[in-house]
């Protein structure tokens, strides 16, 4: 990563002509990623967010100025895993067809062109507590005949039994027949 | 690892914002950041995709009259594990480590579960230790359909009434301390680069942490309550932050 992407300094020239003509220093310019006060990100709105709230002090004679710095990131935040929360938004209006739809219809489409490592992230990424009963089941069948191409299953499988045991305990044994 | 235990409180949205959540840990020692690295990708398989170095610039410069001088450093800092997706991150610095997720956010417990592998995987020396920093952080865009953020967001500084009346950019840090347990939290409020499409959004970015020389261990899971606790409080502040209005947004 570069960090000066999207990073303009106003010249210091230009700045020194604004102000009393003394020396300037540019005491910090913190494009420093490694502040320990907080919590490091890592992901494109982390590093705008730093970039946002890096500021460049000139120190003029003793007097402190401060100038912010100008921002150029902009990138999308839709991501190639965006149909996820389709599926979610569905389950949550109980339209149980066309949250089956768009899951059946997308793992489908990545286990038939062979898309094994998108799969796994798609899986990786499930949040069961916002899938229901019918969604996880389905899961678990459309992937089964792919599983020894599939290295996140096994761990869906576990948290998928789990979780079929504490909604369904009656059923759950009866659902995951099988699938596992 | 214990199971989360405060279900009932919470919402969980179907279309949550979350662009990136991060754990925070910390810990005492000089233990060489390699070795931890070394010990990550001994023991967690999934983290197998190309690492990303990260180094902190220094820069400086003198100008007097025409003249203008710089020194520029290039100082190593955090190594980031990668799946081979990028969605789950390991951060490594000297002193700590921070687990990552990128959207989609895969839930709190399946996102604990993967900070509670790394733990695990932690050489002795760390995991013996004191804990000395835990954190929590969730990054969110919001797409907003006007410009009115006042309508879905409580936090906002008051305006003058005499200011110009479209907002066209704000950057906003709050930060704040509990004196009972010293958990600070830090609210940044920003506006988010403009979407594809040219509607507005903006960046609600959450840190709570706390630090102390000497929090707990990692041994016997004695991190997870603090974890928790901070999670929770980080999301009691998100929802006395939004209005209904936004709250429908993430349906």
């Amino acid at each position: 990563m570069n960090p000066l992407i999207g990073f303009q300094l106003q010249t210091p020239t230009t700045a020194a002509a604004s102000f009393p003509r003394r020396d300037l220093t540019v005491s910090s310019v913190a494009i420093d990623p490694g502040d320990t006060r907080f919590t490091q990100g890592a992901g494109e709105d982390a590093q705008y967010l730093d970039l946002l709230s890096k500021i460049i002090i000139f120190d003029v004679g003793g007097t402190k100025v401060v100038r912010t710095a100008k921002i150029t990131v902009a990138k999308s935040k839709e991501h190639r895993l965006s149909w996820i929360d389709d599926v979610y938004s569905f389950v949550a209006k109980s339209k149980t067809d066309a949250a089956m739809d768009v899951l059946l219809g997308h793992l489908n489409a990545l286990l038939t062109s062979s898309e094994f490592e998108l799969c796994d992230s798609a899986l990786r990424s499930l949040d069961f507590k916002r899938l229901d009963v019918t969604a996880m089941v389905t899961v678990l069948s459309i992937t089964r005949p792919a599983s020894s191409h599939l290295k996140a299953r096994a761990e869906v499988v576990r948290d998928i039994e789990k979780a079929l045991h504490e909604r369904v305990p009656e059923r759950a044994n009866r659902l995951l027949q099988n699938l596992r | 690892m214990p199971t989360p235990s405060d279900d009932a409180e919470r919402r969980i949205y179907p279309r949550p914002p979350i662009v990136e959540a991060i754990i925070e840990l910390r810990y005492e020692g000089e233990v060489a950041p390699e070795l931890v690295l070394d010990a990550l990708r001994d023991a967690l398989g999934t983290y197998n995709g190309d690492p990303r170095k990260q180094e902190r610039i220094q820069f400086e410069a003198q100008v007097s009259g025409d003249t203008v001088q710089s020194l520029t450093k290039k100082l190593p800092d955090l190594t980031f594990l990668r799946t081979t997706d990028g969605l789950r991150q390991i951060g490594v610095a000297p002193g700590g480590i921070s687990v990552h997720v990128l959207a989609p956010y895969p839930g709190w417990e399946r996102f604990l579960e993967q900070a509670h592998a790394a733990v695990q995987a932690l050489p002795d020396v760390v995991r013996t230790g004191p804990v000395t920093a835990l954190g929590v952080r969730y990054i969110d865009r919001i797409t907003l359909p006007d410009s009115n953020v006042q309508r879905f967001l409580k936090v906002m500084p008051y305006r003058p009434t005499a200011m110009p009346t479209e907002l066209t950019g704000f950057h906003v840090v709050t930060q704040t301390t509990d004196p009972t347990d010293g958990t600070l939290a830090l609210l940044t409020i920003a506006t988010g680069p403009p979407e594809a499409d040219g509607k507005p959004s903006l960046i609600y970015d959450l840190n709570v942490r706390r630090v102390s020389d000497h929090l707990c261990t990692f041994a016997d899971d004695a991190w997870i309550p603090i974890i928790e606790a901070l999670h929770k409080r980080q999301r009691e502040i998100f929802e006395d932050s939004i209005t209904d209005d936004l709250r429908e947004l993430f349906q």
